[in-house]
């Protein structure tokens, strides 16, 4: 395959296509949604904003408005896959004349990229935020923001090394219910989704909460809080990534079903 | 070479206890235009989506332009699936580029040329069409395709009378210049009578009449009177 085309696989797949389930929404709910969103979020910056007034808010604890990624990740790889046959797309997708493995490649490869995007607009957003209360509140200190943002970068680099093999696993499911191997779908769902709350036995390792308690010491975050032989987990996980994209290959080749 | 595009031999399909195609045998030609035609449910688009590739027999013996269907053989075929939709986020010109980007034989040209003639707006998003404009879009994915058999699996489901009108229409235009091997599948038979130059008639997932489309009205009489002679029970329906 003309590393071009692939180029351009993953660009169509990095760009939203959209759905039809959602377009069929009325207009009135659409904007009901944004609202509801607007609201949420002027209510969670409102929230923190007054803890921190009253100098009640452990700034690393905000990290954990991001706790929900590893799932949101994997949905975002179960959904990729799930849209073309939502929409009815999956006839077009499917008869490429490239290989599978290459298709379902480039929509990992979109996905991450949207990911690694996102994770860093996270970072910069929660950043700034932490930042600017450090300069307007005297119990916030630069020192707090450095520390913060060491713990950001910490449990977001766990979050981004793990995601291939979140977002693979992803579409594996889905393309699982659409094989002849989805009466194991269930199983795999139960252990996929358990698997993911490993994740988070490690937060407590890398956002230090009592950071700013009022007359203990102070916390701060260091780099790397993990023991050694996480990279090399990580390293395996990207091995499996592999595996896993090609078995999802394998099964759009040899064992789907419409 | 082989003469024919498409050989099947004794092609079985299940899906779960239904059999989608059994035993099925055919033959076909190429450089004809070859109407699949049956009601629904006889196997039509399973016996396309194997042809793709997307669906692989139980048994049995399937070449498609001389090889074994899969994606290398999607090269030269032009595959319209059966109820298919575009992305809605796309507007026209996006959908061409995405035929442009990834499908071999695309000419862009001749695709703006397409929508000019089955007025397409190209700014428009896919999104805001009506069901007839979005099929004519697919159609043109197909049409404007340099390669060696084009594949439509019901293009006229859903579609209103107008832009069904226009498919035909440009069909019909496009195909009479045309040296390709085309296959059409439908269950309504009355605007496409007079496209078709070799039939297949399929029934409970065999071909129960192949042959050129002369012959069959020969025998027959017109393909409506073919339709009610030998589906006679789902005719009735």
């Amino acid at each position: 395959m003309d590393s071009a085309v692939f180029r351009n696989l993953v660009r169509h797949e990095f760009k939203g296509k959209g759905s039809w389930r959602k377009q069929s929404r009325s207009r009135i709910s659409r904007s009901w949604w944004l609202a509801y969103c607007l609201i949420i979020l002027i209510a969670a910056i409102g929230t923190m904003t007054y803890f921190a007034i009253n100098e009640q808010l452990q700034i690393n604890s905000i990290w954990f408005v991001t706790m929900g990624f590893p799932y949101m990740f994997f949905f975002w790889g179960y959904g990729s896959v799930k849209r073309e046959w939502e929409n009815d797309t999956y006839g077009w997708w499917l008869t490429m004349p490239y290989p599978r493995t290459k298709l379902i490649t480039a929509k990992w490869l979109g996905i991450w990229l949207k990911l690694l995007i996102g994770i860093v607009i996270v970072f910069a957003v929660l950043s700034v935020y932490v930042l600017i209360l450090s300069l307007v509140l005297p119990a916030y200190s630069l020192a707090d923001v450095g520390s913060f943002m060491v713990a950001g970068v910490d449990w977001l680099t766990l979050v981004a090394g793990f995601s291939p093999l979140i977002i693979a696993l992803g579409i594996l499911i889905s393309i699982v219910q659409n094989s002849s191997l989805r009466p194991i779908s269930p199983v795999l769902w139960i252990v996929f989704m358990g698997g993911l709350s490993l994740i988070f036995q490690l937060p407590d390792v890398v956002i230090s909460e009592n950071m700013i308690q009022q007359g203990t010491e102070q916390i701060r975050a260091e780099w790397f809080p993990y023991a050694w032989e996480l990279p090399m987990v990580m390293g395996i996980s990207w091995i499996l990534t592999y595996a896993v994209l090609k078995f999802s290959g394998y099964l759009l080749e040899n064992k789907l079903e419409l | 070479m082989s003469t024919n595009i498409v050989e099947c031999h004794q092609i079985t399909k299940h899906y779960g206890k239904k059999k989608a195609l059994d035993q099925f045998e055919i033959a076909i030609p190429s450089g004809r235009i070859t109407g699949i035609l049956g009601p629904n449910g006889c196997g039509k688009s399973t016996f396309f989506r194997m042809l793709t590739g997307l669906v692989r027999p139980d048994a049995g013996h399937i070449e498609v332009l001389g090889k074994a269907p899969s994606w290398q053989t999607n090269q030269d075929i032009a595959y319209l699936p059966d109820r298919a939709r575009w992305y809605p986020n796309h507007t026209a010109r996006a959908a061409l580029e995405w035929g442009n980007s990834f499908l071999p034989g695309f000419s862009m040209e001749r695709a703006i040329q397409l929508t000019d003639y089955m007025d397409i707006d190209l700014d428009a998003k896919v999104g805001g069409m009506s069901r007839g404009q979005e099929a004519r879009i697919m159609l043109i994915l197909c049409l404007a395709r340099d390669v060696q058999m084009i594949v439509l699996d019901e293009p006229f489901t859903g579609i209103d009378v107008i832009s069904r009108e226009t498919i035909v229409a440009s069909l019909i235009d496009y195909l009479e210049e045309s040296e390709q091997s085309v296959l059409i599948s439908t269950h309504d038979i009355q605007e496409v009578e007079g496209l078709f130059d070799y039939t297949v008639m399929m029934k409970e997932g065999r071909a129960i009449w192949t042959g050129s489309t002369e012959n069959l009205r020969a025998e027959y009489g017109s393909l409506r009177d073919v339709f009610r002679k030998m589906y006679m029970k789902e005719w009735n329906k």
